[in-house]
């Protein structure tokens, strides 16, 4: 028993007297220089950081990543050893207890503003009342609409990618990105419906259109599940049009009528004169002919509409449903329509000209020297814009590329993204479901509404020199009116509103965006802050008072 | 013969010119009212590199150019626009050697340099700068011409002053008559413009025609000099004084022409450093009673006032307006000025640390006076540092009261915590005597390089994008240069240490 106390207490007398070196170690001014180092080159790294990535992704990686917080927390060790260890106070040390005693206040002050203070922006457009209240962090938004419920999920504040593997009510959350940009990826299609499979014309293309001073990339594509591609868009005054590829030989026939049928069931096109049909007038002037297909006429009048004329007992109408429909070439003669079928180009130049696009050849258009080239085509693949992670890029204050967040979800063992640039709405066991990702977000207990939006400029220019927001507050105990300019903040219950920025709608009708802040750290911040000032202006007077009494010794 | 042709030919050139005497012209541009002179010497200085050209004064060149599409002004002289960029050259098809191009050239070139402006869109690079440069010069040249760049001020009938460009008068038939005889039009508005609204805007004319940071360096040098060779003599710190009231009064006359403290851009935090190190060496001189902190804040004025003189292209001299939540603003008055006097108080530091490490590794020095040197630039760290951390909080009590919060972890701000941090780690290696004198006058004059990071890089090269790389700018040439200076005459003077004599 006794030796065994004696190796015991041998034992933690080691242990202690380790631990007292240890703590001597943090103690010292030596360790003080390091580790101040140390934190000055992770701020460095992090302002190179926000130069290259921008203020969002530099707060998740450096200021707010859980290493910058241990530099920080040995830095608090730092001090807080050094002043246990030059304890008891001594008169000589005033300043320098003051000074550190200071440092440790805005140190906690700082935390308490970091794990429960509130800063966020409110976005308020003229005469329309909010309390909704922006902050940074990410949140995904589930709206059930059968009963109009709203579930919110708090994504990770993470700068890189990050797997989240959680799931509600069938729903599971996968990948999130928090900054991504999209990719094209061409795919084949999975789980396919039966009525899918036998699907035709289902290519898609990315061309490029380029003159000498302007270029871009577009894809097109007719599968019906390629959303984000449309058959038909406009660039400026010209009109693309992406349609079936057999379509492309009856663009350059020779036919006089200017009409084509398309036969959406045999998948085959024809000009009336292919099949020796007679383009008649009818007696009210309306041009006309009749198709016959399986030992059926179908009649059609070209210039109304472009379906078969049907008779359902009262009158003819046009029936939407048949696999046979018309249309005019002629229509496109009179403005710039581009026609594209995959591999092949079409458009009017004085005659129709129908050309066969390949990779790497490009084919010359008649508008403003514009040329052509086909960069890809898949004829059973659809394209689809897969979200990547991207680090942000910043160019001149302003990022150019990755603000979007992703983030994957499966719902019944399909894959689907979420962007914050665009909400998805999917059914779920016949319920519609709506996806959005934005902000996490705040109610205010009181209403804000802009009455008025005031701008100055400068003199003869159109630089802002002041921004003005009229608001009407409504709480329960009715409203009141505030004015909130630049220094000139509204406080109340806790909450201080400042004039942050402003906006212009797509009407031109100017909105403000107000500052939300809550601070409960504020007031340790102050009086650090003012202990650190005071302290070592006494620290360096007490030190100068007592250089001098040596110096002067050594000079007797 | 020939020089008395040339003056006649001057002469008559000038005689009928309807733009002599319109220096005190009062006009506005950029939100700003302010003497022809001071808007004319800018812009024709932006768009030739010179304040003159051919010997004609910059109103005159100006005013000419602007009423030329309206009257007869004889021939202008040629406004030659001098390229640097190699891409830009090629595109304007320059010969090799040649550095002008003429304005009229240049205007042929116009469509090519919107082409490639929008060819260069998505880059960000030194081409794209000059680019815009060249253009933007080119757009100046155009909006003087047409007569859109300055609004004259012509009195209503309420007796209030209407400011409208030269150009919409003299396209409005009720003002027709006025090309005619535009000297009495000039002169009437221009009375009518004092006498509504008085003659202060005169000041500026006065405090830039007085090329007061000229002689300023002039007067600096020879300081310097005379505290260097009268070493017992009390006249030096007088003449030092008098510096600083040369110094206060046109710091004061700028303050009065625009009406808010000296340190709301470059330029004037340059100014105001350069006055506060003078000011703040004297006071620490005369504690101490010690006249080497003089002769380092007159070094470090010296070179203020040198990059307020040469350096345009990195500091603009001109006033304009602030952007708002700048205005009216008691906390970021108190926090500039007092960030500024603490890179003031490092910069005394830094010129002492210097001079030290010349003199130790290129003359001679004994151990006692070596140690009494580095304790002087101890001193300027103290008040620095003092400075720095209560001008970094004050400019988080400001950021609070603009916007809500303390602190942002905002590049400039960051920058001024680093600076902070590296000046603390000295003080706190020096206080224990962990790092020795041999290490501490190089870290002084390193850390320094700390500062001008937050004072310059933060805007110059920060700001500009780093993906650039286009060191083109004269800020980052500046900032560059100096620290490889900076670590040059470290490396040297610490390879080529003399041994210390004892005393």
């Amino acid at each position: 028993m006794f030796t065994k106390t004696r190796v015991y207490e041998n034992l933690t007398t080691n242990m202690w007297n380790k631990i007292s070196k240890l703590e001597r170690y943090i103690a010292s001014a030596k360790f003080a220089v390091i580790i101040i180092l140390i934190y000055a080159a992770y701020m460095t790294v992090g302002t190179f950081f926000e130069s290259y990535y921008g203020t969002d992704y530099t707060g998740r990686a450096i200021y707010k990543h859980w290493g910058f917080f241990f530099v920080q927390g040995l830095i608090f060790l730092s001090i807080f050893y050094a002043l246990l260890h030059r304890m008891p106070p001594k008169k000589r040390l005033y300043g320098f207890y003051t000074v550190h005693i200071g440092m440790i206040i805005l140190f906690c002050g700082s935390y308490v503003t970091y794990f429960a203070g509130i800063d966020g922006n409110i976005t308020l457009k003229v005469n329309e009342p909010s309390r909704t209240v922006n902050l940074s962090r990410d949140m995904l938004y589930i709206t059930d609409h059968s009963n109009s419920k709203e579930v919110t999920y708090l994504l990770p504040y993470s700068a890189g990618e990050k797997y989240i593997n959680d799931e509600y009510e069938g729903i599971k959350l996968k990948r999130f990105y928090p900054f991504s940009k999209d990719e094209l990826k061409w795919i084949t299609p999975a789980n396919r419906t039966p009525s899918q499979k036998k699907l035709t014309n289902t290519h898609g293309s990315q061309y490029m259109i380029f003159n000498d001073s302007v270029s871009q990339e577009f894809t097109m594509s007719l599968h019906p599940e390629a959303i984000d591609f449309p058959a038909s868009s406009t660039m400026g005054p010209l009109k693309i049009n992406y349609l079936p590829a057999p379509l492309m030989n009856c663009f350059g026939s020779k036919d006089s009528s200017g009409y084509i049928i398309w036969d959406s069931v045999e998948n085959v096109c024809f000009t009336p004169s292919d099949r020796g049909i007679e383009v008649k007038t009818a007696s009210t002037g309306k041009t006309f002919f009749v198709v016959e297909k399986n030992g059926m006429l179908f009649s059609f009048f070209p210039d109304s509409t472009p379906w078969p004329l049907e008779f359902d007992g009262k009158e003819l109408q046009p029936a939407k449903d048949s696999a046979l429909r018309v249309f005019s070439r002629n229509l496109f003669k009179t403005e710039p329509q581009l026609f594209l079928f995959g591999e092949g180009v079409a458009y009017f130049d004085d005659e129709w000209i129908v050309e066969r696009l390949e990779k790497d050849k490009t084919v010359e258009l008649p508008w403003m020297g514009f040329e052509l080239s086909l960069l890809h085509h898949e004829d059973k693949k659809m394209p689809l814009l897969e979200p990547t992670y991207i680090r942000p890029i910043q160019v001149n204050n302003k990022i150019i590329q990755g603000e979007q967040r992703s983030l994957e979800i499966e719902v019944q063992g399909k894959t689907y993204w979420v962007k914050s640039t665009n909400p998805i709405a999917l059914m779920i066991n016949g319920k519609r479901y709506s996806f959005f990702l934005g902000n996490q977000s705040l109610k205010l207990p009181y209403e804000l509404n802009l009455s008025r939006f005031k701008m100055d400029t400068d003199p003869g220019t159109n630089n802002p020199a002041s921004y003005e927001s009229f608001v009407n507050v409504f709480d329960k105990n009715g409203v009141e009116k505030s004015h909130v300019y630049m220094n000139n903040p509204l406080k109340k219950d806790g909450f201080t509103l400042y004039q942050a920025s402003y906006f212009q709608d797509e009407n031109g009708n100017y909105g403000s965006v107000l500052s939300v802040n809550f601070d409960p750290g504020r007031f340790w911040k102050y009086l650090g802050s003012l202990l650190i000032v005071l302290g070592s202006a006494w620290h360096f007077y007490i030190r100068r008072s007592q250089l001098k009494v040596p110096a002067k010794t050594a000079a007797v | 013969m020939k020089t008395i042709f040339l003056f006649l030919l001057s002469t008559s050139l000038f005689a009928f010119s309807p733009c002599e005497g319109l220096d005190d012209l009062a006009i506005q541009q950029g939100g700003r009212t302010k003497p022809l002179y001071v808007h004319a010497y800018e812009k024709i200085k932006f768009i030739t590199g010179k304040s003159k050209i051919q010997g004609m004064n910059p109103t005159t060149l100006f005013c000419m150019l602007s009423v030329s599409n309206y009257t007869d002004v004889g021939k202008l002289p040629t406004f030659m626009i001098r390229i640097d960029h190699v891409d830009t050259k090629k595109l304007l098809e320059f010969k090799e050697d040649q550095k002008f191009i003429s304005i009229n050239e240049l205007q042929k070139y116009e469509d090519k340099i919107r082409l490639e402006l929008r060819k260069q869109r998505e880059n960000e690079g030194s081409f794209k700068k000059s680019l815009n440069k060249t253009y933007g010069k080119l757009f100046t040249y155009k909006d003087i011409q047409t007569g859109t760049n300055w609004l004259l001020p012509i009195l209503n009938n309420d007796n209030k002053i209407d400011w409208l460009s030269l150009n919409s008068l003299l396209s409005n038939p009720q003002y027709a008559g006025l090309v005619r005889n535009l000297p009495s039009f000039f002169d009437k508005i221009k009375n009518d413009y004092k006498q509504v609204e008085g003659d202060s805007y005169l000041l500026e004319l006065f405090y830039y025609k007085s090329n007061i940071y000229r002689i300023s360096i002039f007067l600096v040098v020879l300081n310097i000099f005379l505290l260097v060779v009268f070493r017992n003599s009390f006249f030096p710190i007088a003449f030092a004084g008098f510096n600083v009231f040369i110094q206060l009064a046109a710091i004061v006359l700028r303050v009065m022409i625009s009406g808010r403290a000296p340190i709301t851009n470059m330029y004037e935090t340059v100014l105001f450093s350069g006055f506060g190190a003078l000011v703040i060496a004297m006071i620490i001189g005369h504690i101490r009673k010690e006249r080497v902190f003089i002769i380092g804040g007159l070094g470090y004025n010296m070179l203020c006032l040198f990059m307020l003189v040469f350096a345009n292209g990195m500091l603009t001299r001109e006033i304009s307006p602030l952007v708002p939540v700048l205005r009216d603003n008691f906390w970021l008055s108190t926090h500039v000025t007092t960030v500024i006097l603490s890179y003031a108080a490092y910069a005394i530091a830094w010129v002492l640390a210097n001079i030290l490490l010349f003199k130790r590794s290129f003359g001679t020095l004994t151990k006692k006076d070596y140690r009494y040197q580095s304790d002087i630039i101890y001193s300027s760290l103290k008040v620095g540092t003092v400075l720095l951390a209560a001008g970094i909080i004050l400019g988080g009590v400001w950021a609070d009261y603009s916007w809500g919060r303390f602190w942002g972890w905002d590049p400039k701000e960051t920058w001024s915590a680093i600076a902070l941090l590296i000046y603390l780690a000295i003080l706190h290696g020096k206080y224990t005597n962990w790092i020795k004198d041999d290490q501490f006058i190089p870290a002084v004059a390193a850390a320094f390089m700390s500062i001008m990071m937050a004072w310059f890089g933060v805007n110059y090269i920060l700001a500009t994008g780093l993906h650039s790389y286009g060191f083109s700018e004269g800020g980052a040439i500046f900032l560059g240069t100096f620290f490889a200076a900076q670590t040059l005459i470290i490396i040297v003077c610490q390879l080529k240490r003399n041994e210390l004599v004892s005393s």
